[in-house]
């Protein structure tokens, strides 16, 4: 009785298409929402996972708390670390990421930049209009070369192409020769000065000498603990540096995990506010189905009473309208699941296709989320349920001597 | 089989039926008595407002009297719960309406098939059955058919064949030609006649039209409410 139930029901939601398309746009919408958040929100993390867990960034990070601690991370601290002999630890990996300065061309023109110190990995990366990235040569011997933003080179030397073999000069001293222009960073801000230097030169940048390394990477074994080794590093620098609790600790001992965590959290909160704010929109499409079952019933009132007639039970008739009502919510929650779905992997096809031409973006993954496909269809389900109870209630109350007095 | 006539299948004890309550009720039956035997093929006649509707809604349970006692295949069925009343309509007693009451979206199978939804009568019978009684009312070919493809006096006799579907005691007919032109009216009366005479069903056909009343075996005249001879 239920599939006859059910192919009576599609053929009744058939007969009246327009109507039902309309009705099942709340749920359909509603239900394409939670699922594009959700295969989106997915996505993202999957792709900031992996992005940290294998890219640039070591297992652990060490940096300073503020720039007022007055305690540089610098060699000495290095050694500090060596010195505790961690046995898990492969290596202490300081990084230095760059520094503002004014930049000057042979014609004694300036311009505003950020200078960021790199390997030859990093630089491998960048989109390049003209010329080369540096190579390990360069960044063993120190060379006196960089790669500069096209918004420098345009600012400078008029273009791309002229600026290469160019040199200019640092206001903290020295000549660089130019050896590569790359594609501007960031679409969002085009007035970008941008100069990558090799690597080793970070050492010679006046911050450096001020404040030390931006931060250091502590590369480990593999299948090492991170927790336990970050806690004995911060063991090793509170005792060093004499620091009695964790409010002086000048220094933040972070694990990737760490990261990821905080990532984690702060997606899924993210999710779940907007898959929230989206299922408002399941229960405004919950009341339109509410709203139209209540028209069937009265349209059908007539049908009503001759199901009565024909013996019909209160149940059969609460159960034929709860199952319209599901099988609409059912319908509409499928639809929007596979729109929801095809949106993301549209979103995530464009940026992957596009958003290389205005930076330096991962490419993102595209993950479904099996648990909200579950998740919508029973919700979608519930909500039939529950919006179409009351009108099939009402369904099966009517007296049949007035429903099929009815016309 | 006069034998058969005497077994009672409706029997209506001393009906009353009042709507509303208080000073602005009105008693529509006042005492109503009738004894319908099996095999029987009855007119209930009555002009509008003679409480002939009423008599017919009680008849086929739709509606319960006020006081009196309605017994049906010797049962009193006054306390019947509305489920049992359903199944008792679902298995003893067959409606013809006057507006035919068949569902346009259905074909005219599935409309037939409707009461062994109800009467939950396996899947693998119901096509054999609906043959039958389509067979019945000479409509077999039009199994496929939708309703409105169909002419009055054939949608009428569909319906017959839906109130014959579940082999009831009763086939209850509420002015059966009321939307029909003369000559199909007469049609469609043979063929309550035949159904009565083959299968034995008993059949009461509530109608206004003397016309129509003088094809049943005898006729009950209801006027103002009450049984008069």
């Amino acid at each position: 009785m239920i599939w006859e139930l059910i192919v009576e029901a599609l053929l009744t939601l058939r007969s009246n298409k327009m109507r039902t398309i309309l009705t099942m746009i709340g749920i359909i919408l509603g239900v394409a929402a939670v699922i594009a958040i959700m295969t989106l929100g997915r996505s993202v993390y999957i792709t900031a996972e992996e992005e940290i867990t294998d890219s640039g960034y070591g297992n652990i990070k060490i940096t300073a708390k503020s720039a007022e601690t007055q305690l540089p991370l610098n060699q000495a601290l290095i050694d500090v670390l060596k010195s505790a002999d961690i046995p898990e630890v492969v290596n202490y990996d300081p990084q230095f990421n760059g520094s503002g300065g004014t930049v000057y061309n042979a014609d004694d023109d300036s311009l505003e930049i950020f200078i960021s110190y790199n390997d030859v990995r990093a630089v491998n990366k960048l989109i390049f209009l003209a010329g080369h990235p540096f190579s390990e040569d360069d960044v063993a011997e120190k060379s006196q070369v960089t790669v500069i933003s096209a918004y420098t080179a345009q600012e400078l030397f008029g273009s791309s192409e002229s600026a290469i073999g160019q040199s200019i000069r640092l206001d903290s001293g020295g000549f660089y020769r130019i050896v590569g222009v790359i594609k501007n960073e960031s679409m969002f801000t085009p007035s970008y000065g941008r100069l990558y230097l090799p690597k080793s030169l970070g050492e010679l940048d006046p911050a450096f000498q001020t404040y030390g390394y931006s931060y250091i990477d502590v590369n480990l074994k593999t299948g090492a603990d991170y927790e336990a080794i970050s806690s004995k590093l911060e063991q090793v620098l509170m005792e060093a540096y004499g620091f009695e609790d964790e409010e002086e600790m000048a220094f933040q001992v972070e694990n990737v995990k760490d990261i990821v965590a905080q990532i984690s959290t702060f997606m899924t909160i993210f999710s779940i506010g907007l898959a929230l704010v989206a299922a408002i929109s399941l229960v405004v499409g919950g009341v339109g189905i509410m709203n139209i079952m209540l028209v069937n019933v009265t349209e059908r009132t007539k049908e009503i009473g001759l199901m009565k007639a024909l013996g019909a039970e209160e149940k059969d008739i609460t159960f034929q309208f709860l199952v319209e009502a599901v099988v609409m919510t059912i319908c509409g929650g499928a639809i929007g699941v596979l729109l929801g779905i095809g949106g993301s992997f549209l979103v995530i096809w464009l940026v992957n296709t596009f958003a290389g031409n205005f930076g330096n973006f991962p490419q993102f993954q595209f993950v479904i989320n099996q648990m909200s496909i579950v998740v919508s269809l029973v919700v979608s389900t519930a909500i039939g349920l529950v919006f179409g109870s009351y009108p099939a209630k009402k369904a099966a109350k009517l007296d049949p001597v007035e429903a099929l007095r009815r016309d | 089989m006069p034998k058969k006539r005497e077994t009672p299948l409706l029997e209506l004890s001393k009906i009353t039926k009042v709507y509303g309550s208080g000073s602005t009720a009105t008693e529509v039956l006042h005492g109503v008595d009738i004894r319908i035997c099996r095999g029987e093929m009855v007119a209930i006649m009555g002009a509008s407002g003679s409480g002939k509707s009423t008599l017919m809604n009680i008849l086929g349970t739709l509606d319960r009297p006020t006081t009196g006692d309605y017994f049906f295949a010797a049962k009193k069925i006054d306390d019947y719960s509305p489920s049992q009343l359903a199944n008792l309509r679902n298995q003893e007693i067959g409606f013809v309406f006057q507006s035919f009451n068949l569902l346009p979206r259905l074909n005219i199978a599935k409309n037939i098939e409707r009461p062994m939804l109800y009467g939950q009568v396996a899947k693998t019978k119901r096509a054999e059955r609906i043959a039958a009684v389509l067979n019945k009312v000479d409509l077999l070919d039009k199994k496929d058919s939708y309703p409105l493809q169909l002419s009055g006096g054939q949608q009428q006799r569909v319906a017959i064949a839906r109130a014959l579907i579940m082999e009831p005691a009763l086939i209850l007919a509420d002015e059966p030609t009321g939307a029909l032109d003369s000559k199909t009216a007469v049609m469609v009366m043979n063929e309550l006649i035949r159904v009565n005479r083959e299968t034995g069903t008993t059949i009461v056909i509530i109608t206004h039209d003397p016309s129509v009343a003088k094809f049943a075996h005898r006729t009950i005249r209801l006027q103002d409410g009450k049984v008069i001879k």
